[in-house]
């Protein structure tokens, strides 16, 4: 902890109280998460070997029936030919398997066995024999014992994957927790000091406070009420509109959390939802009727997101959102009961609707919030964190509800969490409109300012080269070509979820880094450059290697690159509005910002696609790694931009 | 002390909310791999049969009039117990013609068809109907047109009882360890915020004006808040307002 005159003292009790209580928790959820996986794969070990054993008896009997066979056809045993390839075969489709061996008392032994020297290892080995019987041969299979211990190898990489979603969802109900019991009073209680301190006394307690510091606030408001009749200060009725609480981006968190949460729990199952529809109802191929709804929300929540804005000015922050969760519930129902293609398509158009103008009331709740540029960082860092914390949650958690619900029961949960969402933004006190804010409403219509900020060069460059690519790798390579690519190694979809939470963990990690620090402007500009730099670099690894491990890196480096970017390109964006277009609201350059990503969305998909098509997934992932450095590099002026007026200052 | 258990037992409920969503995610990533060894067992005689059909198309044998086929289908009955029955069907202008079957036959065989074809897959498993596994594998002619499906349903009761019991001890780990970190953590927390119950009391001391243990507060944040907001009662500004 640091005093304002830089000197360093020790943590106040009630910091090192915090640290502590976080820390116990933390340590008994990884306990308890691990000794849960410890002992639930043990007991899934007994339960499974016996399983792989009675395959392999069943191997043996079906080696030994294809031999009898032959034998009846009158082939000699010992001149059985193509007896070798056969057994390979077998090995080959059947992993478990370490050797298999056809024997006849004083005949020819047949015996094929893998190459790896430690899986025949006598003690890694559990053997199964079938006995010979008239014609018939003796089998003997030799299965590994190492093969359970694979696939629970796997299972614990899922359960680490598992226990980090748990975690996530957990740490966002604990700082929900945290923020209405312990931060909000404190900080309601730091706001009356300072009024006092200030004389600045002409706020009111609106709401009562929760927690263990509720009595303080309570006792410290009666103080001020006492202060005031002592002094003989009486307060126009009109002048006690504000509270003592000022709203801060992170009320907003866990509103934003559940309404995307809601929005991401159909990641896993959408799609064969929709497959599922399609075949009984339409003569579309199923690759196109899967795409076209994904594409029908892409370019509805693009152009929502524009008019998203004027909405939000429009109606307000409450209204908005309560419209977009109107839309996005009634959509969700929709969905649950729909029967055809079409109703698919229209309503994800209008769930597309409803998560742009919820992303847009959000952005602009926190914007309204921060004091500084600073606190803006921390703020729309706030905002990424709680999108990202969703996405992370939203597919593993959905899959699990689909599988135990069914799919259209699990629609039907994530529109109740849509509506929870809703009962969290009701109770949130909004942020004061500053006097710009006033102006501009009086001058600006639904699409006003986009035409300065789509003709400002600067504003150009960081639409193009630092927003869209970002989202054009994402599409292109993590949401399309990952899956497949993956498929391609043969791995498990399991695996598929731990790739993508590679790039979620960087993307959360940095994220919460970047917004601890305060960042001069020409420092932020350069973090996008290099992080568009990375964003792309990574990729061309695939170049040279085919293989899930150069898949990893490009992810990998990928993550790294949109953590270093994410946040500083949004400060960017609204230093440019600010400085050179200050008749231009704020919201409207967040919202074109979104619009880009919606645009990088589908130029990223479409361009997997071609590439995937006509050269390959290896080739389309090299080509948009590569595609991602050249725009990436485009944001370089904004850099030599800024150079200029620091020297000119 | 309401406060505090609140506050404990909201901790204690996200622990075992972690606790319930590994287990159930657990569990289904079993039950997966269950079924996935349960659907290659099953794929070993189906694919042992689907060549030794797909042989008899390639020496110009008909399908429909092969009743060599009928014995087939009843000899890897009689072979696998697991296996119940067998059908191959038509798939020639999507009939769904039972050509030929053994065991019980199979209610609306045309689904695992339409099913199969919508996989895109030359094998398609389905685990989720109560009753059995099912196992559908397309046949080709030597040129290598889809002519019939062969379509083998494999008991599930063993499979459904080991899941029981996985689940039913899944259920004893995940109590057993929700009770001892309810045994065991509710009183670290109690003692934690007990610790922030004295300094709550004292700053509500400092506020009323009672006088407090100069040790208790001595580096509390709190406490300090609490003794600007005494100072600042009698601060000169307040007149301005």
């Amino acid at each position: 902890m640091q005093t304002a005159m830089g000197k360093s003292i020790k943590p106040s009790i009630e910091r090192l109280l915090a640290r502590k209580s976080y820390l116990t928790l933390l340590l008994f959820s990884l306990c308890s998460a691990l000794i849960l996986t410890w002992l639930t794969l043990g007991n899934f070990e007994k339960i499974l070997l016996p399983q792989v054993l009675a395959k392999s008896n069943v191997i043996g009997s079906s080696v030994r029936t294809t031999v009898e066979d032959a034998i009846k056809l009158g082939i000699p045993y010992d001149s059985l030919v193509g007896m070798n390839d056969f057994l390979a075969d077998t090995l080959n489709e059947n992993p478990e398997i370490a050797y298999i061996k056809v024997q006849r008392d004083g005949g020819k032994e047949y015996a094929q066995s893998r190459a790896d020297a430690s899986d025949n290892a006598p003690q890694g080995i559990v053997v199964d024999q079938i006995e010979a019987s008239d014609t018939a041969p003796r089998v003997i299979v030799g299965v590994r014992a190492s093969y359970i211990q694979e696939k629970l190898h796997i299972m614990f990489g899922d359960a680490a994957v598992v226990s980090l979603v748990a975690l996530i969802a957990g740490l966002e109900i604990a700082l929900f927790f945290s923020a209405r019991w312990v931060l909000r009073p404190i900080d309601t209680w730091r706001a009356m000091i300072q009024g006092l301190q200030t004389g600045q006394t002409q706020r009111d307690l609106k709401k009562p406070e929760y927690g263990p510091f509720a009595d303080l606030v309570r006792i410290s408001n009666e103080k001020i009420a006492s202060f005031r009749s002592q002094m003989g200060i009486q307060h126009h009725l009109d002048v006690i509109v504000h509270e003592w609480y000022e709203p801060k981006a992170r009320d907003v968190r866990i509103a934003l959390f559940l309404f995307v949460f809601s929005e991401e729990l159909l990641r896993s199952f959408f799609p064969l939802y929709i497959k599922s529809m399609v075949d009984a109802t339409s003569q579309l191929s199923a690759q196109l009727a899967i795409s076209a709804p994904m594409m029908a929300y892409m370019l509805v929540a693009g152009v929502g997101t524009l008019f998203g804005s004027g909405l939000v000015e429009k109606l307000g922050l409450r209204r908005a959102f309560g419209l977009s969760v109107i839309l996005s519930s009634i959509s969700l129902i929709g969905l649950a009961f729909a029967h055809s293609l079409i109703e698919i398509i229209v309503w994800r158009s209008a769930a597309a609707m409803g998560y742009a103008v919820a992303t847009i009331a959000c952005q602009v709740y926190i914007a309204r919030t921060a004091s500084s540029g600073a606190a803006n960082v921390r703020g729309l860092s706030t905002f990424v964190a709680a999108v990202t914390a969703a996405c992370i949650c939203g597919a593993p958690i959905g899959a699990v509800i689909a599988e135990i619900l069914g799919q259209s029961s699990a629609l039907l949960f994530a529109c109740a969490v849509c509506m929870l969402s809703w009962m969290f933004f009701k109770g949130v006190s909004l942020p004061a409109r500053s006097q710009n804010d006033m102006s501009d409403d009086e001058t600006g219509g639904v699409t006003a300012g986009f035409g300065a900020l789509l003709k400002n060069k600067n504003m150009q460059l960081a639409m193009w080269c630092g927003v869209m690519p970002g989202k054009l790798m994402m599409a292109g390579m993590l949401f399309y070509i990952t899956p497949l690519l993956l498929q391609q190694y043969q791995l498990s979809q399991a695996s598929i979820g731990q790739f993508f939470i590679l790039y979620y963990v960087l993307l959360s990690a940095g994220n919460a880094i970047i917004s601890r620090v305060d960042l001069g402007i020409y420092t932020k500009i350069r973090l996008v450059v290099i992080g568009g730099f990375f964003s792309g670099a990574g990729a061309l690894t695939m170049y040279w290697f085919n293989t899930p491990l150069a898949l990893a890196f490009a992810i990998i480096s990928f993550g790294l690159g949109q953590s270093m970017l994410l946040t500083p390109i949004t400060a960017v964006v609204l230093s440019i509005v600010k400085a050179e277009m200050p008749a231009v609201e704020p919201s409207r350059a967040l919202a074109l910002s979104r619009s880009f990503e919606r645009v990088g969305g589908i130029i990223g998909a479409g361009l997997a696609a071609v590439f995937s098509a006509y050269m390959g997934y290896r080739e389309a992932t090299v080509i948009l790694g590569g595609l991602v450095i050249v725009l990436g590099l485009g944001t370089v002026p904004l850099l030599w931009s800024a150079t200029k007026k620091v020297v000119k200052a | 002390m309401f406060q505090k258990l609140k506050m404990a037992s909201v901790a204690i409920a996200i622990l075992f909310f972690l606790l319930s969503l590994l287990a159930v995610l657990q569990f289904y990533r079993f039950q997966n791999l269950l079924y996935e060894v349960n659907s290659s067992r099953i794929s070993v005689p189906a694919q042992a049969l689907k060549r030794d059909v797909e042989r008899t198309l390639a020496f110009g044998l008909s399908l429909q009039s092969n009743v060599q086929l009928k014995s087939m289908l009843d000899q890897v009955i009689e072979q696998y117990p697991s296996i119940l029955s067998i059908q191959l069907v038509d798939t020639i202008a999507d009939s769904g013609n039972v050509m030929w079957e053994s065991g019980p036959p199979i209610a609306d065989p045309m689904s695992f068809v339409r099913a199969q074809r919508r996989a895109g897959k030359p094998m398609w498993f389905d685990s989720s109907r109560p009753e059995a596994f099912f196992q559908s594998w397309t046949i080709k002619d030597p040129i290598g047109q889809v002519v019939a499906n062969l379509t083998l349903s494999a008991d599930k009761t063993q499979v459904v009882a080991l899941l029981t019991d996985a689940r039913a001890k899944l259920f004893q780990i995940w109590l057993m360890l929700c009770i001892a970190v309810l045994l065991i953590l509710t009183p670290i927390l109690l003692y934690l915020f007990s610790r922030l119950d004295r300094i709550i009391s004292s700053a509500k001391a400092i506020l009323q004006g009672k006088s407090v243990e100069n040790k208790t507060w001595q580096s509390s944040e709190i406490c300090d808040l609490a003794t600007q907001i005494v100072a600042s009662g009698n601060a000169p500004e307040i007149n301005k307002s």
